[in-house]
């Protein structure tokens, strides 16, 4: 045999050269491609970035660890499509920073949450779960009402989002902040808001008109889970053909 | 102290190795190992008893999981593999540490920030959100300076070696060390909101994330917690059987063949969600692959006790080295199981997950680390032998039966709930609400917690045995006049 | 060898202690203050542990003789820190 492992074995510089291109190829393989292949992200209607109340929701549930009993992503099995909904579909999550599929379920899939329980509801559930759900395990979350909602600096992470690719023109970094008090006002004037969001949901959501409170922001983003994809005008049969 | 501690020690010193560095590591490794095993019962406990979330925002399950997560693989199993790494690379290359004292200390109390910044930050609510890499920007900023200082430390030794052949211990972890530092620094590109500010948002999302976050994350526990394994195995089981490693050859094909294929598997935590079906073919086949490889490290851990099978009867430590490459071949064989489309439909988001996972890390990882441990601390502290070998059967004993309760609860809770998510009664609606699932879990949750808590004690007991060890106490005199193993020979 | 490595890495670590004052000072939010403090502290208890540690050699090898202390700061890489 003309190679001899013996080579690489006296040279330290050779065997980290070794590893590095024998590492390197699988990842390049899967990849790459996810990038280059158009059908990857789905051809859908609906998907618009977070709105700030959302966006501040949603850096809530990473904080707490959600995502670690929670997972936001339905497989495409009867029974899961039966007890969730329509099964994920990668566009839905395409400006997810980061994405939040999630590996376990102690407790049940979220993606398609939107829509499902009140605001009280979540409300209470969040407070203190078993008070709605007996035989939970979900810890309380009580001081999420005591929290008020900090999040002085929403433009700056608006914009830092833009850079990573989320589409936030200009208009919705100026009104970050004021969007932010307005989703939380129903009797705030919300139309912008919503041609800038379409699909928000606009209430009270703690039931304390008087203050922006994490517990706002939660709930309004568990509340635009999974409802922004617009199945009606979409089928897999359309990326198929790409 | 007797002719032979003498001449170990003397030896030692004369060579110039830098042990007090190794000292430290294999302390701080006993220690964090302690605290991962103390966080990981008590968020067992949190999910049999909620109560215990104590409805403080700082002690929730959804905070204390990444606590033990980091501690049980950064903390203690990292600091076990800088322990043995440092000390392999220095006796197998009869060169001391290059950078000198003053760089291994940095090493060392760099990697203590670390941990400490990391498991604070959680606690604090600091998290990037992605398994076994929540820590943020500045906190992985901070890991990769020490990680480009730890792999100049070990190759610059590697490279003053006076062997001209480089130890097959040493291709394994010198693979842990380069790859950990690609997946690293891959899987964490993040965009800070402010320079002054914790918060950062990942520079990909959706799909790609996943993608990016599962290639890190198999691969975490391919090289982190196997490749460098594996180097432990491959000096320290020779070492104490008094035997060579069994092949030569085999050696060569399954660390290339390790090494290489393990990246390919990420994919295999996204089966049947939306990454690309073609990602997913190929996460399959090659986890299922890669079931060869690793078995071949178990083959060539396992024979090399060939000749020397007796000493499994009378030497626990090594005892404890050998049953970890059973657990591993056992959790090598589960994963790519686990790994098939079909199984993975069932067993994906469900406790059985959890039960692969400590089938490795307290079989496999834990119990490596241990046997490693064990037989340090005597070497290192210059004793005949450890404080009491009998306390090291309790430990193999106790920590067994834990493992095992561990397991098969998992097994069985993870397998039921499967099932029962996709039973339809005969009229053709699901049989169970989701709470109804949670319920029927709750025994295992019991047990698994047992199972835990039997772990912790038997590490507990490791603890003690260590701290008496080290004061210089022997608990079996006996044992020592009739000659039974205590160290190993010089070197 | 050693020796001048010992005094760059107390260098470079000195530095980071200063960056990290200067994070913890313009900290927005308690996370980079306590990262910001926990560099400085590191910095502090390594600088200083370094300054003891080369004064304690200086002793052992002052006792012990001028051939010792002339190995000891030989530096052919060789010789790594011997401690009881």
């Amino acid at each position: 045999m003309a190679f001899r492992h013996e080579t690489i074995e006296k040279n330290s510089l050779l065997l980290l050269v070794g590893i590095l291109v024998a590492v390197s190829i699988g990842g390049l393989v899967e990849m790459v491609p996810l990038f280059t292949i158009g059908q990857t992200i789905e051809d859908v209607k609906g998907i618009r970035p977070y709105s700030p109340l959302e966006l501040a929701g949603r850096n809530i549930y990473i904080r707490e660890g959600c995502y670690l009993c929670h997972s936001q992503q339905i497989r495409t099995f009867r029974d899961e499509v039966d007890r969730y909904g329509h099964y994920s579909i990668a566009a839905e999550s395409k400006y997810d920073h980061p994405f939040q599929w999630g590996s376990k379920r102690t407790g049940p899939d979220l993606a398609r949450v939107g829509g499902k329980y009140s605001n009280d509801w979540h409300v209470a559930h969040l407070v203190d779960p078993r008070s709605v759900v007996p035989g939970s395990v979900m810890p309380s979350y009580p001081f999420l009402v005591e929290h008020t909602l900090d999040f002085a600096e929403v433009a700056d992470h608006l914009r830092t989002l833009r850079t990573l690719g989320v589409p936030y023109d200009d208009a919705m970094i100026a009104n970050a902040t004021a969007d932010l008090n307005a989703q939380a006002n129903p009797d705030a004037d919300t139309a912008a808001l919503l041609q800038r969001y379409p699909k928000a949901v606009v209430a009270d959501f703690d039931g304390d008109p008087k203050r922006l409170t994490e517990m706002d922001a939660l709930v309004a983003y568990l509340q635009v889970l999974g409802t922004m994809a617009d199945f009606s005008t979409y089928s897999l049969g359309n990326d198929a053909k790409k | 102290m007797t002719v032979t501690a003498l001449s170990l020690g003397a030896e030692a010193e004369h060579a110039g190795y830098n042990e007090a560095v190794i000292r430290k590591f294999t302390v701080a490794a006993a220690f964090w190992g302690v605290v991962a095993f103390l966080v990981g019962v008590v968020i067992a406990l949190q999910l049999a008893f909620p109560v215990l979330n104590l409805g403080l925002e700082w002690t929730t399950f959804g905070r204390l999981r990444p606590v033990h997560t980091s501690a049980a693989i950064f903390a203690f199993g990292g600091n076990v593999l800088f322990a043995t790494s440092l000390y392999v690379v220095q006796r197998t290359s009869r060169a001391s540490l290059f950078g000198g004292p003053a760089v291994a200390e940095f090493l060392f109390w760099g990697y203590q920030l670390f941990i400490v910044l990391a498991a604070s930050g959680y606690v604090m609510g600091i998290t990037e959100g992605k398994e076994y890499a929540e820590p943020e920007w500045y906190t992985d900023l901070w890991l990769t300076i020490v990680w480009v200082v730890y792999l100049v430390v070990y190759l610059g030794t590697l490279m003053r070696r006076k062997e001209p052949h480089i130890f097959v211990a040493n291709w394994f972890y010198l693979a842990f060390i380069v790859t950990i530092a690609m997946l690293h620094i891959g899987n964490n590109i993040s965009l800070p909101v402010s320079l002054f500010g914790a918060k950062s948002y990942s520079a990909l999302s959706g799909v790609q994330d996943a993608m990016l976050q599962w290639w890190y994350g198999h691969n975490a526990v391919g090289f982190f917690l196997t490749a460098g394994f594996l180097g432990i195995m491959y000096y320290f089981i020779p070492k104490r059987a008094g035997r060579p490693v069994y092949s030569y050859r085999l050696s060569i094909v399954h660390f290339w063949a390790l090494i290489f294929l393990y990246i390919w598997a990420g994919p295999h935590h996204l089966l049947y969600t939306a990454l690309p079906d073609w990602t997913q073919t190929l996460g399959m086949t090659f986890s299922i692959i890669l079931w060869m490889p690793s078995w071949g490290g178990m083959i060539n851990g396992l024979m090399t006790l060939s000749g020397a099978w007796d000493k499994l009867r009378t030497d626990p430590v090594l005892r404890m080295l050998v049953t970890s490459v059973a657990f591993y071949g056992m959790s090598t064989f589960e994963g790519p199981m686990m790994s098939i489309r079909s199984v993975n439909a069932l067993s994906h988001y469900t406790d059985w997950t959890i039960g692969h996972v400590h089938s490795g890390a307290l079989g496999w990882v834990a119990f490596v680390s241990f046997g490693a441990l064990y037989h340090l601390v005597p070497v290192l502290w210059k004793r005949q032998g450890l404080y009491s070998l009998r306390l090291v059967n309790y430990h193999f004993w106790i920590a067994t039966i834990g493992i095992v309760l561990y397991i098969t609860a998992m097994w069985v809770s993870g397998i039921m709930q499967g099932l029962m998510w996709r039973t339809y009664d005969d009229q053709g609606f699901l049989q169970y609400s989701f709470i109804e699932t949670v319920e029927a879990m709750h025994p295992f949750y019991v047990i698994r917690a047992l199972g835990g808590v039997l772990f912790l004690l038997g590490a507990l007991i490791m603890a003690y045995n260590l701290w008496r060890t080290i004061r210089g106490d022997v608990a079996e005199p006996a044992r020592v006049a009739a000659g039974q193993p205590a160290t190993t020979p010089a070197e | 060898m050693d020796g001048t490595l010992k005094w760059i890495a107390s260098g470079v670590v000195g530095i980071l202690g200063v960056v990290g004052l200067f994070f913890a000072a313009n900290a927005h939010d308690r996370g980079i203050y306590v990262f910001g403090l926990g560099l400085a502290g590191f910095a502090v208890i390594y600088v200083f542990a370094q300054m003891k540690q080369g004064f304690d050699a200086r002793d052992r090898a002052g006792s012990a003789g001028e051939r010792e202390s002339d190995v000891a700061t030989a530096g052919h890489g060789l010789i790594g820190k011997v401690t009881p």
